[in-house]
C-alpha cells in the first residue's frame, strides 16, 4: 500500500475529526465507514501504477504456481499467485510469494565476473569478451580430448573432456538447446541435472 | 605453480597392466590411482602439442590417447558389467601410441 | 497424475515427502481431499506439519521403507483385499516365470541370477515362462543387455500372448511368488525393522485398502524422500505394486504422486540435460551395445509390440530437427554425429572423474553442487582440477566462490594460488524477465512472460546458449575435419530479438514441436511423425503444443469452472497430446464402461464406437474393448494389444507387478539395510542391496554396519523458506530472515545423553567430514526401537552455505558419493553419523572456539 505524505502540522490538525474511535464508540460499525480515516481513504494499492502485467510460473518448486508480474517502468513492483490457475488459485508458499525479493535482491549479480588461474580476485569483464573465451576454450577443450573411435574401432564421436550440469531450474526450451548444443554439435556426453540429486 | 614432473608411459602401461591383472571389481581406489596417472601423462602430451600449434596429425594421435582414456572410464564406471576386453585393446593401443609421442617428441 | 486428481482421492498415503512444508501449494488438494473426508496418512521418521494436518503419522527409521510397503503388499494379499477384476485385466498377476526363478527367500537375501564377481544380475531366470531365447544380438551383449529400451521397458520379442495361468494356483505365477516372496513381512517383522508400531502400521493398512475398489481410489505422494536412497527405485516400484493391486492407476485420485523439487525438473527430463537420453526418452546411443549404426540401434531398440514400435519415426525425425538437409537416408540421417556414451556419465562418476584429471572444462547451468551434492568437500576438489568452469546464475554460488571463500581454502588444505581453475561467473536472468516454458511435476507445460527487461549483462540461458553456438559454429565454419561435421550440420538459425539480441522462445518450442518438411506446416500430433525423413521434430511428446503458427497452447489460461469437469484442458498443455492422467483406459472396466459414477474419467461409448470423456483417452480412440489381436498374422505394435491393454508403453500392455527386465537389482523391492546401518537385517544375511554403485576410495569411506563410531542415523531434509541447494532464497531477505542459519534435530533423550541444551553448538562427523551446527531438540524425532535396541535418528536441513544472508554448514559435507544401480541418484536420507558438543577449532579450523 503506498501512503501519501502528509505534514506534521495537516496530521495534528486532522487528527480529532479523523480518530475513528469516537464515531465507533457512538455505535458506526467499524466494519464500515467509521473505521475510515482520511488517511486510509487516500491510500491506493500500489498495483495501480503498474504499467504492464504479465504471466510467470512460481520459479521454486515443480507445483507449476502460476503468478501475476506487475512492472513499472520496466521495473517489478509485486509479484501474486494468479487466482485463475487451477493448480493455486491465486497462492503462493513462503518462497513464491517472495519472488520479488529474488528479482529485486541486493546480492544478484549484473556484471560478468571472471577469476584468473592462480589468481585471487574477481575481475569485472565485458559480456563479449566472456563470449568469446568461453567459445574458445570450449573448442580447445574438445578439440583436445575428442575421441572418434574406441580402441576397439567403435566409433564413439564423442568428448569426456566437457561436462555439463544444471537444467532443473531453467526452461524446456533451454535445456533442449544445451543437449543440442553440447551434445549433438560437440559431441559432450556428460550431461546431467538435478534429476539425479 | 611448479611443474610436476609427468609420468612416463611405463608408469602409465603398469597402472593398467596392474587393472588388467586383478580385474577388481567392486574397489575402485586403482582405477583412481591409473586414471590419474593417465590423465597426467595425457595433459603434458597435449601441452606439448598446443605448443607445436596443435598439428591436425598430433590432434589424431592425440584423440586414439584419449580413446584410451574412454575405455578406462568404461571400465571404471561400467553401466552392466565391465568391458575388461575393450581395455585389454586400449592397454595395446596405447603401448604404440606411446611410442609413436616419443618419436614425435610430444612425450 | 495432476496435483489436482489428489482432491478426488479417498486416502492419500504420504511418504518420503514432506508436502505441507516443501511443495506447500500443492498439498492444498491433500487438505481439499481431507474435508471431502478422505483418510490423509504420513509416514515419515520426523513428525512436521505434513503429519500435524495428518489423520495418521505413522513414524519409521529412515531407509526402511520397503519393509513397510512389503508389508502393506502382503497384508493386501494375505487378507484377499486386491481389486480382483483390474488387476486381473490390467496386471501381469496372472503371468508364468521361469521355473528356473529363485527368490531372495530362497537364496538369502539374493534374487537367481548374481554374479558375485561382476557384482551385477543376469536377467534370464527372471523371464516369462515360454518366451523365446534372447535374440543372438541380445546373447552376445547380455551383460549389458541388448538395448536400452529392453532395460527401460522389459522388451522381448513377442510371437504370442504371455503364458498365464488364470486360476492363480501355478506356483510359478506372478500371484503365488508375491505371496511367498512378502510372506515374512507381518505386522510383527515391519515394526522390527521399521520401529513403526504394529497397531498404527495395521491402521495404515485398513484405511488404505478400505479406500480402493471400484467407487473410492487412493494415492501415494512421494518426493527425494523415496528416491535419494540406493534402493529408491525399488521403493517407488513397491508402491506401484501396491497401486495396481488396489486398481489406483489412471483413475481420479488415484496414482503415485512424484513430487518433484524444481519448477522445470519435469521439463530438464524430458528435454534432457541427462547423459542416457536423447529428447523425449529416446536412448542415447551407447557405444558399449548394438549401436554402431543407425539400422541397428533400430533393430535394436525398437520393440515389437506396444506404442514404442513407433520409435524409427521419433528417433528420425530428431535427427532431421537437429542436423536439418545435412540429415540424408545416405548418411543415415547424420547417425553418426550423435555421440555414443560408454558408461554412466552421471553427475556422480563425472564428479570423481573430474578429480581425477578426466574432465578439462564445465558448466554449471542454475545448480550449486559445491552445497547440493553429496560429498561436497570431494565435489571442490573437482573444482580445482578443471581448467575451467562457467557458472550461468543470478547470485554468486558456492560453487563460483569455491576458489576464494570453499571449505578446503577457508581450512587452509588448498589456496587460490594453488587453483588453476579458469572461473566465469555470467548473470542469468530470473523467469519474468524472460519467455519460456517450464513442465511442472503433472506434465502440465506452461508459458512464462518476459515482463521486465533483467538488469545489466543478466542474459537468458536460451542467449547464453545460442550465442556460445554462433560463435563455435564460426570457430568451426573452415574446419576440413570430419569430427567437426556434426556442429557444421547443426541447424542453428534461430531469429535474435532486440538490442540484446535475446532468441525467440517460441521458434525454439516450435522446433521441439516438429514439422512436415513437405509443407514446412507445424504438426498437430505425434502420429503425423515419419520414418522417412519428411518430418522433423525436436521431442516427440511436445508434438501438438504448437499446432499453428498463432496457437501456443501452452499460453492458453482457461480453467474449467467450478462445476467442472475439473480436468482443465484449456488450461496450458500436458504432453502427451495434452492428456491429463495416463493410462486413463484403465479408469474404465474391461468392457470400457467407467468402474463407478463417482471415478467416470473416460469410456466406450458404444453409439459412436469410440473413446470418450473428460480428459483425452490415452488409447487408440476407436480400438473397441473387444478387440483381441490374431497371433496367426504376427501382430506387430498397436495391433498385438488388446482392447483391454491400457499400459500401452509396456510392450504387454501390462501393468508390471514382477518386472522380468528393466531392472538391476531384481524383480521385486526387497528391504535390504541402508549401505550405512547401525542393524543387522532381520530379513536376510545379505545386508545391502547387492549392486549398489559403489566407488569407495579416500576422502569417499563408509561406515560400517553398526560400527560404534558411528552410532546414530543422519538424515537430511529441506525447509519451506529455502529452496534446495540454490542460492536464491539464501539471497532473498525475507526468507532469509525466517531461516536464518543452520540446526540439527535431536530427539531429546539423546540430547540428555550428550548433555546437550537447545542451541547449544555441536559437531557432526562422518570419515567424509566434519561441521558444526546448533542443536535444535526436539520431539519431532522420536527415538526408535529396532529389534529391542533403542536407534537415535537426527535431521538436519541440506540448504545452507557460507553465501546469501542465511549462513550455515552444509550437510552434505557428511554424506558420500555412492547411488541407486538404476539410477545412479545419490543417498541423502539414511546414513550413519557421530555428534560431540562442541565447535570446530584448532590448526586448520576456521572459527574461534
Amino acid at each position: 500500500m503506498k501512503e501519501l505524505r502528509r505534514l506534521p502540522r495537516d496530521r495534528a490538525s486532522g487528527f480529532f475529526k479523523d480518530w475513528s474511535i469516537p464515531r465507533q464508540l457512538a455505535g458506526q460499525s467499524p466494519f464500515a465507514k467509521a473505521a475510515q480515516s482520511e488517511q486510509s481513504r487516500r491510500l491506493r494499492p500500489r498495483l495501480e501504477d503498474a504499467d504492464t502485467i504479465g504471466t510467470s510460473i512460481c520459479p521454486f518448486c515443480a507445483v507449476g504456481c502460476a503468478q501475476l508480474v506487475y512492472a513499472k517502468d520496466g521495473k517489478p513492483i509485486h509479484i501474486e499467485g494468479d487466482p485463475r490457475s487451477p493448480v493455486n488459485q491465486g497462492t503462493l508458499c513462503p518462497k513464491g510469494g517472495g519472488t520479488l525479493g529474488l528479482m529485486t535482491s541486493p546480492l544478484r549479480v549484473n556484471q560478468v565476473k571472471y577469476r584468473a588461474p592462480y589468481s585471487d580476485v574477481w575481475e569485472e569483464k565485458p559480456l563479449d569478451w566472456a563470449m568469446d573465451r568461453i567459445a574458445l576454450l570450449t573448442k580447445q577443450a574438445r578439440d583436445e580430448t575428442f575421441v572418434e573411435a574406441l580402441p576397439d574401432g567403435t566409433v564413439a564421436n564423442h568428448t569426456l573432456g566437457i561436462a555439463s550440469v544444471g537444467g532443473a531450474t531453467m526452461d524446456n526450451e533451454e535445456n533442449y538447446l544445451i543437449k543440442k548444443l553440447l551434445g549433438g554439435g560437440l559431441g559432450v556426453v556428460g550431461i546431467e541435472n538435478q534429476a539425479r540429486i | 605453480m611448479p611443474e610436476e614432473q609427468p609420468p612416463s608411459a611405463e608408469m602409465v602401461l603398469r597402472h593398467i597392466d596392474g587393472l588388467l591383472r586383478r580385474r577388481p571389481d567392486r574397489e575402485t581406489r586403482d582405477f583412481s590411482a591409473a586414471t590419474r596417472c593417465f590423465t597426467a601423462y595425457r595433459d603434458h602430451v597435449t601441452g606439448r602439442i598446443r605448443d607445436k600449434g596443435s598439428p591436425p596429425l598430433s590432434l589424431e594421435r592425440l584423440a586414439k590417447l584419449n580413446a584410451v582414456l574412454s575405455a578406462l572410464y568404461a571400465v571404471h564406471y561400467p553401466i552392466g558389467s565391465p568391458p575388461w576386453v575393450l581395455l585389454e585393446k586400449a592397454r595395446d593401443s596405447f603401448a604404440a601410441l606411446a611410442a609413436e609421442f616419443s618419436m614425435a617428441g610430444e612425450a | 497424475m495432476q496435483l489436482w486428481s489428489l482432491a478426488d482421492a479417498d486416502c492419500i498415503v504420504i511418504m518420503g515427502s514432506n508436502m505441507a512444508e516443501n511443495h506447500p501449494v500443492g498439498f492444498r488438494f491433500v487438505v481439499q481431499a481431507k474435508q471431502r473426508g478422505a483418510t490423509i496418512i504420513h509416514v515419515d521418521p520426523r513428525f512436521t506439519r505434513t503429519s500435524a494436518l495428518a489423520d495418521l503419522h505413522a513414524p519409521i527409521r529412515s531407509g526402511s521403507d520397503i519393509a513397510f510397503l512389503g508389508g502393506i503388499i502382503r497384508y493386501i494379499l494375505v487378507n484377499d483385499l486386491w481389486f480382483k477384476e483390474w488387476a486381473m485385466a490390467y496386471t501381469n498377476i496372472a503371468a508364468l516365470i521361469s521355473e528356473d526363478y529363485q527368490d531372495p527367500e530362497q537364496l538369502d537375501g539374493l534374487f537367481s541370477g548374481f554374479d558375485e564377481k561382476g557384482g551385477s544380475y543376469r536377467i534370464e531366470t527372471w523371464q516369462p515362462a515360454g518366451e523365446e531365447e534372447p535374440s543372438p544380438l541380445a546373447e552376445h551383449h547380455a551383460q549389458h543387455h541388448a538395448s536400452t529400451t529392453e532395460t527401460l521397458f522389459g522388451a522381448r520379442r513377442m510371437h504370442g500372448p504371455p503364458a498365464e495361468d488364470r486360476t492363480l494356483r501355478d506356483p510359478n505365477c506372478v500371484y503365488q511368488i508375491l505371496k511367498r516372496h512378502y510372506e515374512r513381512y507381518t505386522p510383527e517383522m515391519v515394526e522390527r525393522i521399521t520401529g513403526c508400531p504394529r497397531e498404527t502400521f495395521l491402521k495404515v493398512c485398513e484405511a488404505l485398502t478400505k479406500n480402493s475398489g471400484p467407487d473410492k481410489t487412493g494415492s501415494f505422494c512421494y518426493a527425494v524422500g523415496w528416491t535419494h536412497h540406493e534402493t529408491g527405485v525399488q521403493i517407488i516400484r513397491a508402491a506401484t505394486i501396491i497401486q495396481s493391486l488396489l486398481g489406483n492407476v489412471g483413475r481420479p485420485g488415484g496414482g503415485v504422486m512424484a513430487l518433484r523439487g524444481h519448477v522445470s525438473i519435469q521439463g530438464s527430463t524430458d528435454l534432457p540435460t541427462l547423459y542416457n537420453m536423447l529428447p523425449t526418452y529416446l536412448p542415447q546411443p551407447n557405444a558399449t551395445k548394438p549401436h554402431h549404426t543407425l539400422k541397428e540401434l533400430l533393430k535394436a531398440e525398437t520393440v515389437p509390440t506396444g506404442w514404442w514400435h513407433n520409435f524409427p519415426k521419433y528417433f528420425i525425425s530428431l535427427l532431421k530437427a537437429w542436423y536439418g538437409d545435412a540429415a540424408t537416408m545416405r548418411n543415415d540421417f547424420g547417425y553418426s554425429f550423435i555421440p555414443k556414451m560408454v558408461g554412466d556419465h552421471s553427475q556422480q562418476p563425472s564428479t570423481l572423474a573430474a578429480s581425477d584429471g578426466v574432465i578439462k572444462g564445465m558448466f554449471v547451468f542454475g545448480q550449486n553442487p559445491t552445497v547440493g551434492s553429496v560429498n561436497a568437500d570431494l565435489v571442490e576438489r573437482s573444482l580445482s582440477k578443471l581448467d575451467w568452469l562457467v557458472v550461468r546464475d543470478s547470485f554468486e554460488t558456492e560453487t563460483a566462490s569455491f576458489w576464494k571463500k570453499g571449505r578446503l581454502v577457508q581450512r587452509g588444505e588448498l589456496r587460490p594460488e594453488d587453483i588453476g581453475t579458469e572461473v566465469f561467473l555470467l548473470p542469468a536472468c530470473a523467469q519474468a524477465e524472460k519467455d519460456g516454458t517450464v513442465t511442472n511435476t503433472g506434465r502440465l507445460v506452461q508459458w512464462h512472460d518476459k515482463v521486465v527487461e533483467a538488469v545489466g549483462d543478466s542474459r537468458s540461458d536460451l542467449w547464453f546458449i545460442v550465442h556460445l553456438g554462433i560463435r563455435l559454429k564460426r570457430l568451426y565454419a573452415g574446419s576440413q575435419a570430419k569430427r567437426d561435421g556434426a556442429i557444421q550440420a547443426l541447424t542453428w538459425n534461430y531469429r535474435l530479438h532486440g538490442q540484446k539480441q535475446e532468441p525467440d522462445a517460441l521458434q525454439v518450442l516450435q522446433e521441439i514441436n516438429g514439422r512436415d518438411l513437405t509443407s514446412n506446416k507445424l504438426l498437430s500430433s505425434y502420429q503425423e511423425l515419419r520414418d522417412d525423413g519428411t518430418t522433423a521434430c525436436g521431442g516427440w511428446l511436445y508434438c501438438g503444443i504448437t499446432p499453428d503458427e498463432d496457437h501456443n497452447q501452452s499460453r492458453s489460461r482457461k480453467p474449467d469452472p467450478p462445476d467442472g469437469p475439473g480436468t482443465h484442458l484449456n488450461w496450458a498443455f500436458t504432453w502427451p497430446s495434452n492428456r491429463r492422467e495416463m493410462y486413463n483406459r484403465a479408469s474404465a472396466d474391461p468392457e470400457g464402461r467407467p468402474w463407478s459414477e463417482a471415478k467416470r474419467l473416460v469410456w466406450w461409448d458404444e453409439r459412436q464406437s469410440r473413446w470418450t470423456g473428460h480428459d483425452v483417452p490415452d488409447f487408440e480412440p476407436d480400438k473397441s474393448p473387444d478387440y483381441r489381436p490374431d497371433w496367426s498374422k504376427d501382430p506387430v505394435g498397436m495391433e498385438a494389444l488388446s482392447g483391454i491393454d491400457p499400459f500401452i508403453m509396456i510392450p504387454h500392455g501390462k501393468s508390471m507387478l514382477f518386472v522380468p527386465s528393466g531392472l538391476k537389482d531384481g524383480p521385486l523391492p526387497t528391504h535390504y539395510e541402508p549401505l550405512e546401518s547401525p542393524v543387522r537385517n532381520i530379513l536376510y544375511d545379505r545386508q545391502n542391496n547387492p549392486v549398489t554403485k559403489m566407488w569407495p576410495r579416500p576422502g569417499n569411506e563408509l561406515h560400517e554396519t553398526a560400527d560404534p563410531c558411528f552410532p546414530y542415523v543422519l538424515t537430511t531434509f529441506r525447509l519451506t523458506e529455502l529452496h534446495c541447494g540454490g542460492l536464491s532464497t539464501r539471497a532473498m531477505p525475507h526468507t532469509a530472515e525466517l531461516q536464518p542459519e543452520a540446526f540439527v534435530e535431536i530427539p531429546p533423550e539423546l540430547a540428555a545423553e550428550k548433555e546437550l541444551a537447545h542451541l547449544d553448538w555441536v559437531i557432526l562427523s562422518t570419515l567424509r567430514g566434519e561441521i558444526e551446527v546448533k542443536a535444535m531438540i526436539t520431539n519431532r524425532l522420536r527415538p526408535f526401537t529396532i529389534d529391542g535396541r533403542v536407534i537415535y535418528q537426527i535431521g538436519m536441513p541440506w540448504v545452507f552455505g557460507y553465501e546469501g544472508y542465511a549462513h550455515g554448514d552444509t550437510a552434505n559435507v557428511l554424506l558420500a558419493i555412492f547411488g541407486d544401480a538404476n539410477t545412479s541418484i545419490h543417498s541423502t536420507k539414511a546414513l550413519t553419523c557421530n555428534l560431540r558438543k562442541g565447535r570446530l577449532a584448532g590448526p586448520g579450523g576456521r572459527r574461534d572456539a
